[in-house]
């Protein structure tokens, strides 16, 4: 038998190349419907799991995937804007407490979540390295941003620009990195944190300039009389927030009308929550709301429905595979009488090389296993990607 | 021998050491910490909360409370209280620079917003294509308007109860107490208002305006600072609305320099010392503070 083996595992070993494609072949065929079951198995618990962990979410009305979408992965669909008034509504209720949301921006290619603190004890999220965000100027990374740009604390990320033609439009900010979050396998981890008002300066409601009042630079008035100074274009405004001029930052008009994507909406019991979605369909609160894990599970029956599709391409393409298999060992065996008769001559038994010839599909076989396995692992760390490449 | 009572004796401490760790853990995990933004909100808490609460006040003393600029810590220190408590009326200007968890924050003055007084003064500024743009604010020492007092004192007892509700009781019995010593200074305030009806008072600061409202007292606000010398012109003004007003008597928030007393006093006004109390006193509190302002203005 060690000796059937070992003649086997040699025969594989010169004929290298012949033996990789099929391990290869044979390993991808065991693999494909597998992993892609595990592939949506995760993305599905992963995106359950956070869609069950965010009771509720508020937003203009509109699809109520892409509101979904927006307020669980920050994947920034073009979806109107509503304003903190609701928020206000909310809170008023007294059935819980409202995190608002404005993911609108983006830095380097990852998204900018404005929000306030509130959203960190509700995810739990966890700092790993500095301290949250304090002042308005200032962000908060998840793990991967920082692994990705390899940035850290007392860096800084500018936000994009949303047109580069509109120069008169967005101004990008510098801000300030001073917090690296611990890594949750989550979208949060692609995501940069600010405060709400962080995002307004970016959008231009706030902002900050030299006193006008103050200013010894004629040049940059344009008309001054008792009760207002009007300043013309030349006035500078600061792109970068920091201790010496956050003082000069401020907001323009009521807060009530700034804007925002969603709110998520924590209700303090079951009861409360039920109550709220009441008002909303008495329109008591205009907008929309939505329960994340209903929207989600739709979202998903959609994909399973192509799993299913899959899952029949995967048999058929399988068994063709095996009969490709067949056909090659046939083949094979043809290509290798001459090889058979001489090791029957030598004095080998039909047996030992029947067992010879089998140990070599075996450890084919086995081998392919091996590597449908590892590619099965290695789906693992692919199931974000997946997520944000093929169901978001 | 020596090395055994090394040994026993650092056993001794450890173990020492850590059940006191144990204990405090145990003891900042039941204790609320409850910060608030300036000093009366700060009193309030300690004396509806008393010792159910931590009341964190990290104001210096010698800072006006709506001006402070907090530091990166000061701020992880409200951030990580388990209520945040404002004065509402734009009141700590730090609040709109700054990240605080929105679910623990309590306006206090919320419920009489529509009551809040517009500020007279102040400078509007234009750029852009968004036009003038309003700087003004609401008038914030809500607080001398004892009625507004009672109701932010309210708001106090509301939130300390939804935090600890198996507290609400000694909380209500705490507020009924504190609610009776307000009532009593609301009531002292309108007879004093009550001797000065009709006249006109001029103030050092426009921080009055809850109590002219309140009380139905005519005053008139300057931006003089008590240990500040006034400049001519601050003096021609002043002496120009003094004419026309026939004032008498001269708010302040602490005792003015002896100068400007008593050039005052030789002007026919009368320096009166109404310390608003937005921060911590150096002696009394807040109930003592204002029994003292109205003494002194009903002893006019």
């Amino acid at each position: 038998m060690k000796q059937s083996l070992y003649i086997a595992f040699k025969y594989l070993l010169f004929h290298k190349i012949r033996t990789l494609i099929l391990v290869a072949s044979i390993g991808i065929i065991i693999f494909l419907p597998n992993g892609l079951q595990k592939l949506i198995e995760e993305s599905e618990s992963q995106m359950m799991a956070r869609a069950d962990s965010t009771p509720l979410v508020i937003g203009t009305k509109g699809s109520s995937t892409d509101l979904v979408i927006n307020s669980l992965y920050f994947r920034q669909e073009k979806i109107e804007n509503m304003t903190m008034k609701t928020n206000g509504e909310l809170k008023e209720t007294g059935l819980g407490y409202p995190i608002p949301l404005l993911s609108t921006f983006k830095a380097r290619g990852f998204s900018i979540a404005g929000t306030n603190l509130d959203y960190f004890n509700f995810r739990k999220l966890i700092i790993s390295k500095g301290r949250k965000f304090s002042f308005v100027g200032e962000c908060v990374i998840g793990s991967r941003v920082a692994e990705k740009l390899d940035i850290t604390v007392s860096d800084s990320l500018i936000s994009s620009p949303e047109n580069y033609f509109d120069f008169a439009g967005v101004y990008p900010l510098k801000m300030e990195v001073v917090g690296v979050l611990q890594e949750t396998n989550t979208p949060d981890d692609y995501t940069i944190f600010t405060d709400l008002k962080t995002n307004w300066i970016i959008m231009g409601l706030g902002h900050g300039h030299q006193d006008l009042s103050k200013t010894l630079d004629q040049s940059v008035i344009l008309n001054r009389d008792s009760s207002n100074v009007t300043a013309n274009a030349k006035l500078f405004m600061y792109n970068e927030i920091t201790k010496q001029n956050l003082e000069s930052f401020h907001f323009h008009g009521s807060p009530e009308n700034y804007p925002i994507t969603s709110i998520i909406f924590v209700p303090k019991d079951i009861k409360s929550g039920t109550i709220l979605r009441g008002k909303f369909e008495a329109r008591e609160i205009l907008n929309q709301i939505v329960v994340p894990s209903k929207v989600v599970e739709t979202l998903l029956q959609s994909i399973f429905r192509i799993k299913q599709i899959f899952n029949t391409v995967f048999v058929l393409v399988g068994f063709a595979t095996l009969l490709i298999l067949g056909l090659i060992v046939a083949l094979s065996l043809r290509l290798r009488k001459d090889e058979i008769h001489t090791m029957f001559t030598i004095g080998s038994s039909k047996a030992k090389i029947f067992e010879i010839l089998g140990l070599e599909l075996l450890i084919l076989v086995l081998s392919s296993f091996l590597f449908a396995l590892a590619l099965y692992f290695v789906t693992g760390y692919f199931v974000n990607d997946f997520i944000n490449y093929f169901i978001i | 021998m020596k090395k055994l009572i090394v040994v026993l004796l650092s056993t001794l401490i450890y173990f020492a050491c850590s059940e006191k760790k144990e204990g405090q853990s145990i003891n900042e995990n039941k204790v609320k910490r409850i910060a608030s933004v300036n000093y009366p909100l700060h009193f309030f808490v300690t004396q509806i909360g008393g010792i159910k609460v931590d009341a964190i006040y990290p104001i210096p003393t010698d800072v006006d409370p709506v001006y402070w600029e907090p530091t990166a810590e000061d701020i992880i220190l409200y951030q990580e209280a388990d209520l945040i408590l404002l004065n509402g009326a734009g009141y700590a200007k730090w609040v709109d620079k700054v990240s605080l968890p929105q679910s623990k924050m309590i306006n206090t003055s919320l419920s009489f917003k529509d009551k809040y007084i517009d500020l007279e003064e102040g400078q509007t500024h234009s750029h852009g294509p968004e036009g003038e743009h309003e700087h003004k604010g609401f008038a914030f020492t809500t607080w001398l308007d004892f009625n507004n007092t009672i109701i932010q004192v309210e708001e106090v007892y509301k939130a300390l109860s939804n935090l600890l509700p198996d507290s609400e009781e000694t909380f209500k019995s705490n507020l009924q107490s504190l609610k009776n010593d307000i009532a009593d200074l609301h009531k002292k305030m309108k007879a004093a208002a009550k001797k000065i009806e009709g006249t006109t008072l001029v103030a050092s600061h426009p921080v009055y305006q809850y109590l002219s409202n309140g009380y139905n007292l005519k005053i008139i606000s300057f931006h003089w600072e008590p240990d500040q010398l006034p400049d001519d012109m601050m003096w021609e003004g002043f002496e120009k609305i003094l004419a026309s007003s026939k004032a008498t008597i001269m708010l302040w928030e602490d005792t003015p320099l002896i100068e400007v007393n008593d050039k005052l006093m030789n002007l026919g006004v009368k320096p009166i010392v109404f310390n608003p109390c937005a921060n911590t006193p150096a002696s009394g509190d807040f109930l003592s503070i204002m029994k003292t302002n109205i003494v002194n203005l009903g002893d006019l």
